[in-house]
């Protein structure tokens, strides 16, 4: 047996304890609710694009409390009016949603794909009134307070997206799926958790992932942001623990029932595959791992296709 | 302002002379004969793939033999889409250390209706290099060779892609006047090269080109590809004259008059791997319909998806 096989072996009988605060569960039930009584206001505007195989739209709906998000919506092209499985993707932390051309893989085997921009990144727009400034990126934004986290938003949005396609006459309500890279893999975690009518979700890298141990020997963007700020406020580090812990994949992992995919290469140390692994442990549903022994961040992107067209069907 | 090369204006209008051969042109028609009359002897071997939409094989044919009587195979993923006879075809080739990737790399292609070959060049992949060189070589593909402009590995490679599109020409499931060649940096010199020395392609769009003007990439290069020459001459400082000598053979400014369909180039101003100089210089002899796109703050990778855009809207000149 290779090493890193018996590597993943340790790993994968490694549960890691939860660390919820007590109202934990009244925080995001209050969360989940008022993200979803938010009206949308949903626009679309159709882009024209080469490709006569699809129909591409700029779209856009109202942020979880301010802003607003904003998305490519890629239809395919059919010729009957059946109802179309879904799949929504979000990029990783820094990225942005991409081209069109970016998505067109998924688009094209006949799934319609919604990618909106996380809030602060590519065109969507992050109007929390944050009581605090920041040091650098977003992962110390509103690190204060729970109810001020940047992840906060990030997470709502991600329930108000499959609300968006819930809203539309061509999608198949029961055929939706999530495929996120890194922090887009935290939100659709996040999302399967509070919503069972997630079909599938393939969490690529999801991160940050038990937050303290990500902090403390992760070599990533967050891991440094966090540390800049316990730095200076050294004073807050028990309310920074305690913020990040309501954010933390570890407390939420159990309540994912759908069949996950988790790709997973094993070089990575933005995300360390320990973590993401210690995830994979606590989820409830069917689910697959599929090492990538010798990729840093790769996504198994063959093996993402064959899983979403067995789930999806499109 | 402060630029590794030349700045844009002076880019735009960079037109050194050719450093063709006197025997050139007879080399490549010799050459470009030989490769055309020598037998395919195509294989197609079916592959299993979860999307329906699309038929995938592994393909292969015998690559240029050039002489030798054991010619190596030379092939790559093959695409039939769904939709109706004839198609619009693409042959996509790679760059300097890729191969012919994953299936999913050109699925969209495929899908947008496009008949498409996705070639491993050859000594990358699973495409064999049996030239039997005189020499040895340094580090790479970019000496193999170069003492003797018949054994040089790019002559070689050059006719492999051609014969690609010959392979995809003949099928029955294409269009032969609608066929495009495409690929980014070894792969624009490759698009670049068949546009050249093959009648067939109605469109080229090579993105941030290699093998372009040699004199001044072997005075830019920095990285591992044209400094695998800078290496060599290190080495044999004796031998740059006549390495030199090989290198404009295939060198895409000497060949850039020969081609007439539409070309779509792209080049980074930032780009140290494939200098803008060296693209400019080629861009500049090309003679037909043409349009450059440039990324001024981009190196390598040459606007990326933002680039790959205006490709797939050029492609759509094909009707797919």
């Amino acid at each position: 047996m290779p090493l890193w096989e018996r590597q993943l072996n340790e790993w994968l009988t490694d549960k890691p304890e939860r660390t919820a605060a007590p109202d934990f569960e009244a925080f995001w039930d209050e969360t989940q609710s008022l993200a979803q009584s938010q009206p949308l206001n949903p626009e679309v505007v159709s882009v024209e694009y080469p490709s006569k195989k699809l129909s591409a739209y700029q779209v856009s709906f109202d942020a979880f409390d301010r802003g607003r998000i904003q998305a490519w919506l890629l239809v395919p092209t059919t010729s009957t009016s059946e109802k179309l499985p879904a799949l929504i993707r979000w990029h990783d932390y820094l990225g942005f949603r991409g081209r069109i051309c970016t998505h067109l893989t998924w688009a094209l085997q006949g799934f319609v794909v919604l990618v909106p921009d996380i809030r602060g990144h590519g065109d969507s727009s992050d109007l929390t009134h944050y009581s605090w400034g920041n040091n650098k990126g977003y992962f110390a934004q509103g690190i204060q307070d729970s109810h001020e986290y940047y992840l906060r938003g990030c997470i709502a949005d991600g329930l108000r997206a499959v609300q968006f396609l819930n809203e539309r006459k061509d999608v198949d309500s029961d055929r939706v799926g999530i495929i996120g890279d890194g922090l887009g893999g935290l939100v659709s975690l996040w999302t399967a958790a509070f919503n069972p009518q997630i079909n599938t979700i393939a969490p690529v890298a999801p991160y940050p992932c038990d937050w303290e141990r990500h902090v403390i020997s992760a070599s990533s963007v967050a891991a440094d942001e966090v540390k800049i700020y316990l730095t200076r406020y050294p004073e807050h580090e028990e309310t920074v623990w305690k913020t990040l812990s309501y954010f933390d994949p570890i407390n939420i992992a159990h309540r994912v029932n759908c069949p996950s995919f988790f790709p997973l290469g094993l070089q990575g140390n933005t995300a360390p595959p320990r973590d993401s692994v210690g995830i994979y442990n606590l989820l409830e549903g069917e689910k697959e791992l599929k090492p990538l022994p010798y990729d840093g961040h790769g996504a198994g992107i063959e093996e993402l296709i064959c899983w979403m067209q067995e789930r999806l069907n499109p | 302002m402060w630029t590794f090369d030349l700045p844009l204006e002076e880019l735009e209008t960079y037109k050194p002379a050719r450093t063709a051969q006197p025997d050139f042109e007879e080399f490549w028609e010799r050459t470009k004969a030989e490769g055309l009359a020598q037998p395919l002897n195509p294989e197609l071997v079916p592959v299993d793939y979860p999307v329906k939409r699309v038929q995938v094989f592994s393909a292969t044919f015998d690559g240029y033999a050039g002489g030798s009587d054991q010619p190596p195979r030379a092939g790559g993923w093959f695409f039939i889409p769904e939709d109706p006879a004839p198609r619009p075809a693409l042959v996509i080739y790679h760059g300097y250390h890729g191969y012919r990737d994953r299936i999913s790399t050109h699925l969209p292609w495929a899908l947008m209706g496009f008949v498409v070959l996705a070639m491993d060049v050859r000594g990358r992949g699973e495409a064999p290099d049996w030239t039997e060189y005189e020499g040895g070589h340094g580090l790479g593909w970019m000496t193999r060779g170069i003492m003797n402009k018949e054994e040089y590995l790019y002559r070689f490679a050059y006719m492999d892609c051609v014969r690609g599109v010959e392979f995809i020409a003949g099928r029955p499931e294409v269009d032969p006047d609608r066929i495009g060649v495409l690929g980014g940096s070894q792969g624009g010199a490759l698009s670049l090269a068949v546009a050249a020395l093959s009648d067939r392609p109605a469109i080229a769009m090579p993105m941030v080109p290699f093998l372009c003007y040699y004199p001044d990439a072997v005075k830019m290069a920095r990285e591992n590809q044209y400094g695998e020459l800078n290496n060599y001459f290190i080495r044999y400082p004796e031998r740059e004259a006549e390495g030199m000598k090989t290198l404009s053979y295939v060198d895409n400014m000497n060949l850039a008059p020969w081609i007439t369909c539409p070309t779509l180039v792209s080049v980074g101003l930032r780009d140290t791997t494939c200098p803008p100089s060296t693209v400019y210089a080629t861009y500049n002899h090309l003679t037909c319909e043409k349009e450059i796109l440039y990324y001024p703050y981009d190196m390598h990778s040459g606007g990326g998806d933002a680039h790959r855009e205006k490709v797939i809207e050029w492609a759509h000149r094909l009707n797919p």
